[in-house]
Formats: C-alpha cells, structure tokens, sequence
C-alpha cells in the first residue's frame, strides 16, 4: 500500500471538500425548502437529470425528501468517506475491481428486482448497501486523484517528498 | 536513455481513444435518453467513462501501450461528450414525440410530483417555460445532460484507469512488454521463456 505523497494531499483534500460540499448540498436542500428558499428548489431541480427524484425512494431527514434517491445518496456518502479515509490515513488503497463488483452486486440485484416488479429494499437498507460500491469507488477516485497529483508533479519537475 | 526511448515507442503505439469512447458513450447514452431507464441515474454515465476505461485497457495491454489516470480521465470527458449529446438527442426526440412538454403537460408533472412542495416555485417554473418556450427547456436540459455527463463520466473515467490501470515494467526487470524483440536464451536454440501473463496491471 503506497502512501500519499504530501503534496497530492492538497489534490485530496481538494477532491474530499468536493465531494464533501455535494453530501451537504443534498443534505440541505429540504432544509433550506422547509424555511421557504425558493433558490433551493431550483437546485433540486438541478439534480433532475442525475438521478430519478421518486419521492417515496428518496430518504426523508424530517424536513423533507432528499434531491436524489437513497442509492444514489448511499453512493455519494460512500464515495465521500472513501476519499476521507484516503486523505486521513494517507494511504492509496487499490481495491480489486472484482471487490467492487462483489460489492456492488446486492445493490445491482436489489436494482433488477425493481425492474421486474418484484419486491425491494426499503429505503435506508439500500443506502446501507450502496455506501460499500460507494466507498470502493471512493477509494479508487483518491487513489486516481494522488497519481494524477504524482504524474503533475513529475512533469513540472518537483521532486517528490517520500 | 534506453528506458526512455521505449516509452516514446510504446506513445506511438497508443491506440485510439476514440473507438471505446463511442462505443461505451454511445450505448449508455442511449440508453440514458429512454424515458424508462432513468431508473439507473447518474451511473449510466459514471458506467459509460467506466466501461470505456475498461475497453480501453484491453487495447492497451494488446498493443503494449501504458494506461493510467491521466489518460482514463481524458478518456472519460471523451466519452462523457459522447454520452451527453447522445442522450440529450434520444431524450429530446422521445420529448417531443411523447409531447411531453407542452404546457398543460408541464403542468400535470408539476402538480404530480410531491417534490416540488413550494407553490410559488412551481408557479414560477410554468411561467418560465411559457415565456421561454419548449425549445429552451430542450436546450437547456440537453446542456445540463452534456454537462453531468462529462462531470460522471470523467469520474468513471479516473476510476476504471485506477482500476484497469497497465503499467509499462522497465526493460531488463525481467518483465512487461519492450519495444526491442526478447532475448535469446544464452547458449541455445531454445525461445526464450514466455513472458508473464500480462503488465502490472491491478486488475
């Protein structure tokens, strides 16, 4: 396991704080609606084309339905503290892809159920199940973040910090 | 000297990206555009950079040529391009066949959906649409398809070359591929052994 070269931390944490501002800006949309923003139902609607917006398959935190669905929130969750992991632990983990695949196969069985009409998971359930593609995902995009960061670095001729 | 050489050789060789990126940017974009398969979300895209990584690899490592990151990420906004304008074309024409974006239609998905909670917004987006017309709303929706399709399909993209990543070994460690014709063995008629399966590859 390689460890992340402190200068491609700044990539990281650049990344993290990416993915970190998308979390919360799922998080408060409802948030904001419930106080009456207007501005933040014109962002929901921004995320209409990333994800099917289905009310009932939406997780609700008390304010409202989140903007996108509780897979894809398990996702972007996962995918969050898989670079938060990444960059605390400075460590690039290199996950197999069959890891992914086998990870990601209850939320792809759970996805095919639903599209033959056959009984699914509740909401929270399968966010649970897809944090874990989710955080494989992550990982691989923080490890693909510190060796773009490395390849920069070696093409501007900095010398690397070991 | 020697190390360098090879890889300007192994540059050359790279192949095109322009195969995988249609072909995994084109299915998934169309895909994407049907009505009924919004059901997959922002992972058709995610999955269109994802696969074009993956094909893309399978070049590489049959023509010797080094795949990482870098190039997953380009191949990714190549293919996300693809995806975005494919799928904003099949969803636009099922759009407009389906005459799904008329105003008393426009209406009736409003009032439909329980998302939109707020009556003002919602007053407020009809009467956008009725001053600006379905052809904006088709421009624009088409633009923001572009848009999230280059955004995931670039993150699939870094994250299949993570993945799929084919890294060149240097010459003379005993493995990978080299530009020049493997040694004989010393003293012998005999081919040389063959060479590992495969590159570093972590997949």
């Amino acid at each position: 396991m390689k460890s992340v070269d402190p200068r491609a931390r700044l990539w990281l944490a650049a990344a993290t704080i990416a993915a970190g501002l998308l979390c919360a800006t799922v998080v408060s949309i409802p948030l904001a609606e419930h106080r009456g923003s207007i501005a933040a139902s014109w962002l929901r609607l921004g995320f209409r084309p990333a994800c099917h917006q289905i009310t009932h398959r939406c997780l609700d935190l008390g304010a409202g339905p989140l903007p996108i669905c509780a897979r894809c929130a398990g996702l972007y969750a996962g995918a969050f503290c898989g670079l938060l992991v990444t960059l605390l632990g400075g460590r690039r983990f290199q996950p197999r892809f069959r890891w992914l695949v086998a990870a990601a196969a209850p939320s792809v069985i759970d996805f095919i159920f639903g599209l033959v009409h056959l009984p699914t998971l509740a909401n929270w359930p399968r966010f649970a199940l897809a944090l874990l593609p989710g955080l494989l995902a992550g990982l691989l995009l923080a490890d693909a973040v510190s060796q773009l960061a490395d390849a920069h670095h070696d093409e501007t001729g900095e010398t690397r910090i070991t | 000297m020697d190390h360098e050489l090879k890889e300007e050789s192994m540059d050359t060789k790279a192949p095109s990206m322009l195969l995988p990126a249609l072909i995994a940017g084109g299915s998934f974009g169309f895909v994407s555009g049907l009505p009924i398969s919004n059901c997959a979300c922002c992972l058709w895209a995610a999955g269109a950079g994802f696969l074009a990584a993956f094909l893309y690899s399978k070049n590489c490592r049959s023509a010797g040529s080094v795949f990482d990151t870098g190039k997953g990420g380009v191949l990714g906004l190549l293919t996300g391009i693809v995806f975005g304008v494919v799928g904003a074309m099949v969803n636009s024409v099922f759009s407009l066949l389906t005459g799904g974006l008329d105003i008393a239609s426009m209406r009736e998905a409003i009032d439909a959906n329980p998302m939109i909670s707020d009556p003002e917004a919602a007053e407020q987006a009809l009467q956008l649409f009725e001053s600006v017309g379905p052809m904006f709303f088709i421009l624009a929706m088409a633009l923001l398809w572009i848009i999230l399709g280059v955004l995931f399909a670039a993150l699939g993209g870094l994250i299949g070359g993570s993945a799929f990543k084919v890294t060149a070994v240097p010459p003379n460690s005993g493995g990978g591929w080299s530009a020049s014709p493997p040694p004989m063995a010393p003293g012998g008629n005999e081919p040389p052994p063959p060479p590992p399966a495969g590159p570093a590859a972590t997949f």
